[in-house]
């Protein structure tokens, strides 16, 4: 307060001073009395928040939580597909497509595989690596072209091929023109890098390729001959005592403990054979008879989704063992394989949805979502507007006579951006609420008990809810600051007015 | 309180005439502009006394509202000053305007105009509020208040839940809470029935008397000629006539006949 400043000399009764500035206490409390007073329209504000909240909450979460899911989802399938290989790649030495593939992806077990069979090429892994990377963006690049640009340059062939033939000078230079009277940039942005890619690095990448395939293929021979009596695949089920040790002296990095690649291979093998056995004709006909089904529409599939306790599975090791079954199974085994097979199966279902990591960060919601976002905000911020006007309006009276009775400006002003940051932090509140259940509802729905792997996004979920409940604050403020202003300059002589 | 500030008082005896609390020099308020220009008020000189009680009346249209209104310092003319104790009103900061509202002039509405949704007690200590006054300061004294009106026992009431007579004493007290020197009153009694209107107009000559309270009082109700001190006529945006109560005693019919 500032100190009693008289206009004159002359002592008087009425003294001009300035008035007492409240606290934000006050403007607050007054702010709660008002809006509890008029219960119903507050709920209406709180609730067009709360909406628009909980849509943004629910885009933001789900979209983090389901990514969550399918990639975890892919990683376990991932993992699964290393354990399936195993046996093959004990037998056979890989692809040099497989092994290009590897390359380019940095997986760190078969670098070190290639490494301990081919050690003369450890070193220059890493840049064949990268030069598998280069290729496969360049092959990319050409592929991701218009579909004319691609006909011209491609024809039939894949771009790999193409870029396999380009170390011949007169290819190399047929594509370059190509490439000019489309007006395309060559593929990595420069003429320059591309042309030493395909001509000297590619011939590089084949060095390092063709050693470690000679690699493999001497370690598979020396296990071969380690092993000279028994099929290596029937071992990889029963091993004998010391194989996968032996398998791992020959320097293959194992994806899992003996017991469990044990366990999977063993189940590999009984799923094929009653997949196998399931195409026999006694035993469809017993399956369509217990499925009740056409004969015709009976699959492996059809029986899979069939069989879910060990009652269901008791006419399927009746029908397996009369189909001349080469090993008794279990009802119980016969569950447990049917499991294994419906869940594998979910996991691709999820997995192949899976897209490209979200874009950036917490936004990245696709732009489609982004536009309702935007619109909803938009919407929430007229209706806030809206509710707010009224309320200013309909209180003429009380914040004119407010003024009469020594308010000051500010005061006003504070009391009804007050009374929007309650409503929207109320808002906000009971949006993260909703978004949170509707983006866990949809996610159930969507994944089954899958959706749970999703709670690895916790933590960028938690920063969403966040920023989503500044969001549903600064819309309210937003949406108060006209009408705050339109009541805080409001004369006090309307308090005269009568209606 | 005194009636009179030493001061006052003093001033009072070196003059002949009581000292001028409200003064206007050619007031005048005019809406729109050019062909549409309409005036409410066409240049009004008026003094009102300190410690006086003033009726102001006339006809609705005569510019009465808006010279209520300007002397209150809800509203700021055209041309002409307005001085409230010799403070020329335009002079005054937004913040200084609110200090005088607040702590120098109390309003008494038409219709009461209380907070809906506070008690009688809230309603009376809001200015206080205003003003910095201690919480527990302002409850005393709105208690205070409340008995001066005969609400006390109400004090825990709504608006709503009042007569209009109960809210218009609520109003009163919430008038007088920050003791002002100036109490502007707009038909006071209008709203209410007669007995109820009587209520309110032995209070407003109680604080008038005891307290020294200068009441400005716009109103239609005759009742009030025989409580006032004097009685401002205001028709078409002019003073029409200013007379003092013994003077119009012989008149009192023809001047309900006029307005």
């Amino acid at each position: 307060m500032k100190p009693m400043v008289a206009r004159d000399m002359v002592a008087r009764d009425i003294v001009a001073r300035d008035q007492v500035s409240l606290g934000a206490a006050k403007a607050l409390r007054l702010a709660l009395d008002g809006m509890s007073y008029r219960m119903f329209r507050s709920g209406v504000t709180v609730a067009i928040l709360a909406l628009a909240v909980a849509f943004l909450v629910h885009v933001l979460s789900y979209g983090l939580l389901s990514h969550a899911t399918e990639q975890s989802c892919r990683r376990e399938l991932a993992a699964e597909r290393t354990l399936g290989q195993l046996v093959t790649r004990l037998t056979r030495a890989d692809a040099r497509a497989s092994v290009e593939s590897a390359l380019s992806r940095g997986e760190p077990a078969r670098r070190e595989e290639y490494a301990r069979w081919s050690p003369e090429v450890r070193d220059r892994l890493e840049r064949a690596g990268r030069i598998a990377a280069d290729l496969g963006r360049a092959a990319a690049y050409v592929e991701g072209l218009p579909p004319a640009a691609r006909a011209v340059l491609l024809g039939d062939a894949s771009a790999l091929e193409l870029f396999a033939g380009l170390d011949d000078p007169a290819q190399l230079q047929t594509f370059e023109r190509r490439l000019a009277s489309l007006g395309v940039f060559a593929p990595l942005g420069d003429a320059a890098s591309f042309r030493r890619l395909v001509m000297t690095e590619r011939r590089e990448l084949d060095q390092v390729i063709d050693q470690v395939v000679a690699g493999h293929l001497s370690a598979v021979e020396r296990l071969r001959s380690a092993y000279p009596k028994t099929e290596l695949s029937e071992l990889a089920v029963d091993p004998a005592p010391g194989f996968y040790d032996t398998v791992r002296k020959l320097g293959f990095v194992l994806p899992a403990a003996p017991e469990e690649l044990r366990e999977f291979t063993r189940r590999e093998r009984d799923l094929k054979v009653i997949q196998r056995l399931l195409l026999t004709d006694s035993a469809r006909a017993a399956a369509a008879r217990e499925l009740d089904l056409g004969l015709s529409d009976v699959s492996f599939g059809v029986v899979a989704d069939a069989v879910r306790d060990v009652e269901d599975a008791r006419w399927l090791a009746a029908a397996l063992s009369s189909a001349g079954s080469p090993r008794h199974f279990e009802p119980e085994r016969l569950r447990e394989l049917m499991e294994s097979h419906r869940r594998e199966r979910r996991l691709e279902a999820v997995a192949a949805e899976a897209e490209p990591a979200p874009e950036s960060g917490l936004l990245g919601a696709s732009s489609e979502d982004r536009w309702l976002i935007v619109l909803s905000f938009v919407v929430c911020v007229v209706g806030v507007a809206n509710a707010m006007l009224m309320s200013v309006t309909e209180r003429f009276t009380e914040i004119a006579t407010m003024k009469c009775l020594g308010a000051l400006d500010r005061f006003i002003m504070a009391m009804f951006l007050f009374e929007a940051v309650v409503q929207g932090v109320v808002g906000g509140l009971s949006g993260v609420i909703l978004g949170i259940a509707l983006a866990a509802l949809r996610g159930l729905v969507e994944f089954g008990t899958l959706f749970s792997r999703g709670l690895a996004a916790a933590a960028e979920v938690g920063t969403g809810v966040f920023v989503s409940l500044a969001v549903g604050v600064l819309l309210a403020m937003l949406a108060a600051v006209g009408p705050a202003f339109l009541a805080a300059r409001l004369s006090p002589m309307e308090a005269m007015r009568v209606e | 309180m005194t009636a009179m500030a030493p001061t006052a008082a003093a001033r009072e005896a070196s003059s002949p005439e009581r000292a001028v609390i409200i003064r206007t020099l050619d007031l005048k308020k005019s809406y729109g502009s050019g062909e549409a220009i309409t005036y409410a008020l066409r240049g009004v000189d008026a003094a009102i006394l300190r410690g006086e009680f003033i009726a102001v009346m006339g006809p609705s249209g005569s510019g009465k509202s808006t010279f209520f209104n300007m002397i209150g310092a809800l509203d700021s003319p055209s041309e002409g000053r307005i001085l409230i104790d010799e403070v020329d009103v335009a002079e005054l900061s937004a913040v200084e305007l609110a200090f005088l509202r607040c702590q120098k002039i109390g309003y008494i509405f038409q219709s009461y105009n209380l907070i809906r949704y506070m008690t009688a007690l809230e309603n009376v200590t809001v200015p206080m509020a205003f003003a910095g006054v201690p919480p527990e300061e302002a409850r005393r004294r709105g208690m205070e208040l409340l008995e001066l009106v005969g609400l006390a026992d109400r004090w825990a009431h709504r608006p709503i839940e009042m007569s209009g007579g109960q809210q218009q004493r609520v109003a009163i007290a919430r008038s007088l809470c920050n003791q002002p020197k100036i109490l502007l009153a707009d038909e006071p009694t209008a709203n209410l029935d007669f007995a109820t209107g009587q209520g309110i107009l032995d209070i407003l000559q109680r604080i008038n008397s005891q307290r020294g309270v200068t009441i400005v009082c716009s109103t239609h109700d005759h009742r009030l000629l025989a409580v006032c001190d004097r009685i401002m006529w205001i028709r078409d945006g002019r003073v029409e006539r200013v007379e003092r109560r013994e003077n119009i005693q012989i008149t009192l019919g023809k001047v309900g006949d006029e307005s």
